[in-house]
């Protein structure tokens, strides 16, 4: 058994290594990204556009051995489009339907900038996010396993967009912001790119190896007062702050738990810690905080307010 | 085996943090308490540089004693528990193994073992790390150490305050001594059965006890050595008419022996009682009283009143003659003149009466006798002769009246204060009354009119 924990904890950290070659920089969004893909959760990632973040996923999808599919979010694009559809098909009995699997059905599914699908197409994402199942006419199909989507989004340019609703956002279990990188990172990147050649992208660990690290992960114990402490935080952002619309739902709460214990695998750890869950709070909660009109007229950013709640709960515990 | 050894010292790591962050909370509150306890004991002590209060350096020290027991119940219930010693662990770097591996020392499975061997091998490597200061901030130390330092200044000032109090302590002390002597003869006779007794008997006994009932309420209002003394020589007259009393009643009561015990039993400690006074008064007499002594003796010579003069030689006799002679002064001022004024039947305001005595007195150990004039307001009753049945007296043979003082009440033997002085003082406040606008417009001219027609 300790093998197997410090085995799993290698083999992520080797992953990460791997994925880093690729992609320069970035390295909480990296070790975020593949938090959420441990424990199978969606990742919503909004950035400028260029910061990698289709290359992102599609490493992950090489490093990790799992099926990839694109799907380029367009305002005609229609919920079939996504989820496949039934066609008449000709065979020897005569004519039938057959269901012909749309994009979903991969193991990563990148959104590339879902909000600019209609609300329509981007409901069309719901039932596969949470219940990893896709309805067809009459007929589920289950989508293979593990499963999670990575939608991309743009933060300018939102004329002719679609927001994504907060019941979808909250099916998403990270928020991941990605920012420019830094001069030698920009430096890294164009010579790697340009002038060396990009390097070969290995896969390093297979499906059944990720089935069994996220079993693994289950098996992290969380003490009390970490998981007291995690609530509290949770519980925070639905007292009375005049920078915060909404609170974060029970949601929230699971995703914080579920990827601190994955967390704490990564560093080599058996517990789950604090520092855990304040680092997995920030990404679990960005999105589900929703902001007062104050907090938007100050400048205040999700990231601010959860900084603070984080502070206020270390005090109290 | 080896599980639980690694769970032993798991716990045993925790315990021993447990206990040092226990003593430093106990210190931490003790502290707190013990100056929150100073601070209020400063407060006494500063009151008691202004004000007399004996027991200030008392309660400067239950304040502090109150401070450790608050303080150590305090602490009780902020005991820190194991999980609050695994937690104060874990914030030196550990990130939560300890309170994990805490919280999982029940468990045995695969993943609980590994937990805490990780952390076992943690605590190995940083169990150095982990620091309990036991003391206080400097800045609690520096404040608690000022406060010990202001207080024990205060309590050591001496005062004016301080020294009276102490007086007033002593005061009381007496008091409540001699109020315990007099519980103690009231309590034998009420003992004595009152149904036993003749109505008069019983009147008298009911009288005794009141008697001594007011000497209680006399010592607890007696604020000054000199109102001790007074209360002391009426006492000391009232345990001598009690025995008196007591004994004659045990006399006519032979024939019921068991009630003519009892009252011998109280006679004889109402004497007892009074020779304790009498040895007291002694005492008091050698000490400081000898220089009244003489004065008594003075007023033996002027004494008027033979009744009161063998009083006062009784008192000379045991010592109390400093006071006694004092009496002998008050004779000094006039019975004659009371018997005198009686004869005119004028005893209620007597200051212009005057009259001769044969009296003798045997004050300050010094038998007086003489003869005097004096102007006087006592109430003088004739014999007989007055209009007022409630006076009774009874005549000598020159004519003139006997009195004699009433010593069982409250009021015995006050401050003699002349009509004039007193008429004089009320009208001084009436007029300043008048000149501050006490009273309602309009009356003032009927109150000067008042205070006029006394002097007309």
């Amino acid at each position: 058994m300790d093998n197997e924990f410090k085995t799993a904890a290698d083999k992520i950290s080797a992953c990460e290594a791997e994925i880093r070659k690729s992609i320069i920089g970035q390295k909480d969004i990296v070790r975020q990204t593949i938090l959420a893909v441990l424990t199978g959760g969606n990742v919503l990632l909004e950035g400028m556009p260029g910061l990698g973040k289709t290359r992102l996923v599609a490493t992950i999808g090489k490093v990790l051995d799992l099926s990839f599919k694109r799907i380029q979010f367009t305002p005609d694009l229609m919920p079939s489009d996504v989820t496949g559809t039934n066609i008449i098909v000709k065979n020897e009995s005569g004519n039938s339907f057959k269901f012909e699997p749309g994009p979903i059905f991969a193991n990563l599914v990148l959104a590339d900038e879902i909000n600019r699908a209609t609300p329509k197409t981007q409901s069309a994402l719901l039932e596969a996010m949470q219940e990893h199942t896709v309805t067809v006419g009459n007929e589920s199909y289950a989508v293979s396993e593990p499963f999670m989507v990575l939608a991309t989004q743009n933060p300018i340019e939102n004329e002719g967009t679609y927001p994504l609703p907060e019941a979808q956002l909250d099916r998403f279990m990270f928020k991941i912001l990605l920012d420019y990188p830094t001069r030698e990172e920009l430096k890294t990147i164009v010579n790697l790119t340009e002038i060396e050649g990009e390097k070969e992208i290995n896969k390093i660990i297979d499906i059944m190896e990720l089935i069994k690290i996220k079993e693994l992960i289950k098996e992290i114990p969380v003490a009390d007062a970490v998981m007291d402490y995690a609530i509290d935080l949770i519980m925070k952002t639905h007292e009375k702050n005049p920078y915060v619309k909404l609170g974060a739902s029970p949601r929230a709460a699971q995703a914080v738990i579920k990827t601190a214990r994955a967390r704490a695998l990564m560093e080599g750890r058996y517990n789950v810690s604090f520092e855990d869950i304040n680092y997995c709070a920030y990404p679990a909660l960005r999105h589900r905080i929703i902001l007062s009109f104050d907090a938007m007229s100050e400048g205040i950013t999700e990231d601010m307010v959860i900084k603070s709640l984080i502070e206020e709960t270390k005090k109290n515990a | 085996m080896e599980k639980q050894k690694s769970k032993v010292a798991l716990l045993k790591f925790i315990s021993g943090i447990r206990a040092r962050l226990n003593l430093k909370v106990y210190i931490e509150y003790i502290m707190f308490s013990v100056g929150a306890g100073l601070f209020a004991g400063l407060i006494i002590e500063i009151y008691a540089l202004i004000r007399p209060l004996y027991y200030a350096h008392l309660y400067l020290v239950l304040c502090i004693a109150s401070g450790v027991v608050a303080g150590t119940v305090i602490y009780f219930f902020h005991r820190k528990s194991m999980k609050q010693a695994a937690l104060y662990i874990d914030s030196f770097g550990f990130n939560e193994r300890v309170i994990t591996a805490y919280e999982m020392s029940d468990r045995e499975d695969c993943t609980a073992v590994l937990q805490r061997n990780d952390t076992l091998d943690f605590i190995e490597n940083k169990k150095d790390s982990v620091k309990v200061r036991l003391l206080p901030e400097v800045k609690k130390i520096i404040v608690f150490s000022v406060l010990l330092v202001i207080t024990a200044v205060c309590a050591l000032i001496p005062s004016k305050a301080r020294d009276e109090a102490v007086l007033q302590h002593e005061i009381a002390e007496i008091a409540e001594e001699k109020q315990e002597e007099i519980d103690e003869i009231i309590e034998e006779l009420e003992e004595i059965d009152i149904a036993e007794l003749s109505p008069e008997q019983a009147d008298e006994l009911d009288k005794i006890k009141e008697a001594f009932e007011a000497s209680k309420t006399e010592y607890s209002q007696a604020s000054s050595y000199e109102a001790l003394a007074q209360a002391d020589n009426k006492l000391e007259y009232k345990y001598s008419e009690a025995t008196i009393a007591l004994n004659e009643m045990a006399e006519q009561t032979k024939s019921n022996s068991e009630l003519s015990s009892q009252l011998s039993a109280a006679a004889e400690s109402a004497s007892n009682n009074q020779n304790g006074q009498n040895n007291q008064g002694s005492q008091q007499g050698q000490n400081s009283q000898n220089g009244q002594n003489n004065q008594s003796g003075q007023s033996g010579e002027n004494g008027q009143n033979s009744g009161q003069s063998g009083q006062n030689g009784q008192n000379g006799q045991s010592g109390q003659s400093g006071q006694n002679g004092e009496n002998g002064q008050n004779g000094q001022n006039g019975e004659n003149g009371q018997g005198a004024q009686g004869g005119n039947g004028q005893g209620q305001s007597g200051e212009n009466g005057s009259g001769e005595s044969g009296g003798s007195s045997m004050g300050g150990d010094q038998a007086g006798t003489g003869s005097g004039t004096n102007t006087h307001d006592y109430v003088s009753i004739p014999q007989n002769e007055g209009n007022d049945d409630n006076l009774t007296g009874q005549g000598n043979s020159d004519g003139n009246s006997t009195s004699y003082k009433e010593n069982n009440g409250l009021a015995w033997e006050g401050e003699h204060v002349s009509y004039e002085s007193v008429i004089g003082s009320y009208t001084n406040q009436a007029y300043e009354g008048i000149q501050s606008g006490k009273y309602p417009t309009g009356m003032e001219n009927v109150i000067k009119e008042y205070f006029q027609s006394f002097g007309d």
